[in-house]
């Protein structure tokens, strides 16, 4: 079990990417997001695709070595890029992974909330995600399908990335891998 | 994304000059003139929701707003006639954008806007309106919102079974000649609420209610039995007189509608 202490985004997708990298940037709709962190601690920047907002979030990752239960937790400020204002953000996210020394993957439920502006936001997501490793890069994908609640009727959510990372040593290999 | 992070919405736009030679007859064009705004509000804490604010220019803190919500597959764009006419006649008419043309998958963001509107001004009353797909949404913001007082469905009938919650005036008007939403089941609709004025044009098809429908849209769609404008006309002259009597109060529109009106049955 490796426990990730790092700094990343709200909604801080870039730290659900299949394995943990030093640096991970995430790209997609409806965020493009960045997680970067040495050891234990590390930092990133967040926003919306619609120009909604942008955030910031320390966040705590579970990743199993082999195939194991995975999860993951964040907590963050966003701030309003449509009219002047903060947010909080609170995000969880746990389910099942497998990390190999080529290929990594990894199927969650995701909830990443946030509040402000009176409102409350509430999306809760099946997430996949995939990437393999090339040298010290890994490049991969995400998907995610779900509803949000909020005021009123629910809104459908449909998400898709492309997450890429560094990491600071090229893979050892493995027998089996 | 850009654009909207550098601040660089568009403009307002005049998109009608006041002429008050325009009497603003049910059915007509009134004095006003028109200012056409895109503006952003938050919807779900994060997100970024453009929507038309299309209003007169001499627009008062307290003038009745139209949220008008449009049909499946169809840009908020090609309404905007609509909008513009209502602002002639002292309305202010503000449409949200819906990700892929689909304001069932936001359906919310009616009440987003209505939240943004009552932030920049005090509203005396508030109508709920959607063409098609968009009048099932409307019907659900006027459903769940108390402060929508009014309910207009243009070419469209409520999602489910069974009588729809809701009190307030509902009118329901819709094409003759509709292939899309099809007489029976407008009128089964429209049945479900307890206070529904019904109203169908003569002629009217259901694309009559767009701009720019499409060769693909026509095809599927019943015949524009008279000139669009012509069609147009009898139906704005029961929603103009619908939304007087609804949202002002005016004894005169309330009278008017219980007589018959050209080119329109019940």
């Amino acid at each position: 079990m490796i426990l990730w202490l790092s700094v990343a985004l709200a909604d801080p997708a870039a730290l659900r990417a299949p394995e943990a990298p030093v640096v991970a940037v995430d790209a997609g709709t409806p965020t493009c997001s960045a997680a970067a962190w040495t050891g234990a601690v590390g930092g990133g920047w967040w926003v919306r695709d619609d120009g909604g907002s942008a955030g910031f979030a320390l966040g705590m990752r579970r990743v199993p070595e082999g195939f194991g239960w995975t999860a993951h937790g964040a907590v963050g400020v966003l701030a309003s890029l449509v009219r002047p204002g903060l947010g909080a953000h609170v995000s969880g996210a746990a389910g099942i992974a497998r990390h190999g020394n080529r290929a990594s993957h990894r199927l969650e439920v995701v909830i990443p909330m946030s509040l402000g502006q009176g409102q409350v936001r509430v999306p809760v997501l099946l997430e996949g995600g995939s990437a393999v490793r090339v040298g010290r890069l890994s490049i991969g994908g995400r998907g995610g399908v779900g509803l949000t609640l909020s005021k009123g009727r629910p809104s459908y959510e449909a998400q898709g990335a492309l997450v890429v990372g560094f990491h600071r040593e090229a893979p050892v290999p493995r027998e089996g891998s | 994304m850009w654009w909207s992070l550098l601040g660089c919405a568009p403009l307002p736009e005049v998109v009608l000059e006041a002429d008050d030679s325009r009497l603003g007859d049910w059915g007509e064009p009134g004095p006003h003139g028109v200012v056409l705004e895109q503006r952003a509000a938050v919807a779900r804490v994060e997100e970024r929701l453009v929507y038309d604010w299309i209003a007169p220019l001499d627009v008062r803190d307290d003038d009745p707003v139209v949220l008008f919500v449009h049909g499946g597959l169809v840009d908020r764009e090609r309404y905007r006639w609509l909008g513009i006419h209502l602002a002639s006649r002292g309305y202010t008419v503000a449409a949200p954008a819906h990700d892929l043309d689909l304001a069932i998958f936001d359906a919310a963001n009616v009440r987003f806007v209505l939240d943004d509107l009552e932030r920049r001004s005090e509203p005396s009353s508030v109508a709920a309106c959607g063409h098609s797909l968009g009048g099932v949404i409307a019907s659900w913001a006027w459903q769940d919102d108390d402060r929508i007082d009014a309910l207009c469905l243009l070419a469209s009938f409520p999602a489910g079974e069974g009588p729809v919650d809701g009190s307030g005036p509902v009118l329901s008007i819709s094409g003759a000649s509709d292939g899309s939403a099809l007489p029976d089941d407008v009128r089964a609709g429209a049945e479900r609420y307890a206070r529904a004025r019904l109203a169908f044009v003569d002629g009217m098809n259901h694309y009559a209610w767009t701009d720019g429908a499409t060769e693909g849209e026509l095809a599927g769609d019943g015949p524009l039995g008279r000139p669009l404008e012509e069609v147009r006309t009898d139906a704005l002259r029961v929603v103009d007189a619908w939304l007087d009597a609804s949202l002002r109060d005016d004894p005169g529109a309330a009278v008017r509608l219980d007589a018959p009106f050209p080119g329109v049955s019940p």
